[in-house]
């Protein structure tokens, strides 16, 4: 069994329909998702056993279905972070992100990484736009 | 609050269901109105995992309940759980009753901690083993 591209995010609904319409635009099926809140964040717990949990996880899951692709993706106004700052927050995330990029790339370096921001839109309350970092 | 949605969905991330359970999503009216945990195995660390990963996971259904106003969790279990390969289960029927089990302490640990909402669990049954047809089905 193998699947194409495993997609790393948060568990927000308000990154339901840009995550589909982003699904239905590109070349990534079949995929596998993990969405925790905070997505990457999970990866850095300050608790051990917690981040040991989900690395091993994300490891196993690329190994096993020979993933091609991880999409990490973060998002404005992530609860999960609950950082008020829009600015700090992006910041923030980011360097979650791409520490998680560098982990995944020790274990496995040819896999090919994507990294997404969420734009949100206050008025729509929802994420509209998913730009590449 | 920074929004509002009623559902929580707790799904496996197994690349065969996505499709289907977003079909299933959309069709029962809860695409857009529901926060997506979505883990290997679902929420089987309730069931199984250490004392750590179970407080996490009832962490991250709480951010739901509490922080976007969560009322209804949906847990969805699916038959040939790659997760469930560990636990020597000879049959489908194996499989599906240790499963079910798995849901029914899962939900007892959530209803323990967030007494007020509604627990629904969901049986996912592959027709084929690429989830080209999937039967959903409510289970009591």
């Amino acid at each position: 069994m193998k699947a194409k591209t495993l997609i790393f995010g948060c568990s927000d609904v308000r990154l339901q329909n840009a995550v589909e319409e982003m699904i239905k635009r590109q070349d990534i099926k079949p995929y596998c998702q993990i969405f925790i809140p905070g997505s990457v964040k999970v990866l850095f717990d300050k608790n051990e056993s917690i981040k040991d949990f989900f690395i091993t996880q994300l490891v196993f899951l690329c190994k096993k279905f020979s993933v091609e692709q991880i999409i990490f993706i973060g998002h404005e106004g992530c609860n999960a972070y609950g950082i008020k700052n829009r600015a700090y927050e992006k910041t923030v995330q980011i360097k979650d992100i791409n520490n998680a990029e560098q982990l995944i790339r020790n274990v496995i370096p040819t896999i090919k990484i994507t990294r997404l921001w969420g734009i949100l839109n206050p008025a729509k309350n929802t994420i509209v736009e998913l730009q590449t970092i | 609050m920074s929004h509002h949605c009623n559902n929580l969905m707790i799904k496996c991330m197994d690349f065969r269901l996505q499709g289907k359970t977003l079909e299933w999503l959309q069709e029962n009216g809860y695409f857009g109105d529901c926060d997506v945990i979505s883990n290997a195995g679902s929420a089987k660390v309730l069931a199984d995992g250490s004392p750590d990963a179970k407080e996490f996971i009832l962490n991250e259904i709480g951010l739901s309940c509490e922080k976007h106003g969560v009322k209804n969790i949906i847990i969805i279990h699916h038959s040939d759980c790659g997760a469930y390969t560990t636990h020597d289960l000879k049959t489908p029927e194996e499989e599906k009753a240790k499963q079910l089990k798995d849901m029914e302490i899962e939900k007892s640990l959530i209803k323990e901690r967030f007494p007020e909402v509604t627990i629904i669990k969901v049986w996912a049954q592959m027709k084929d083993l690429d989830g080209k047809e999937v039967d959903f089905q409510i289970v009591q």
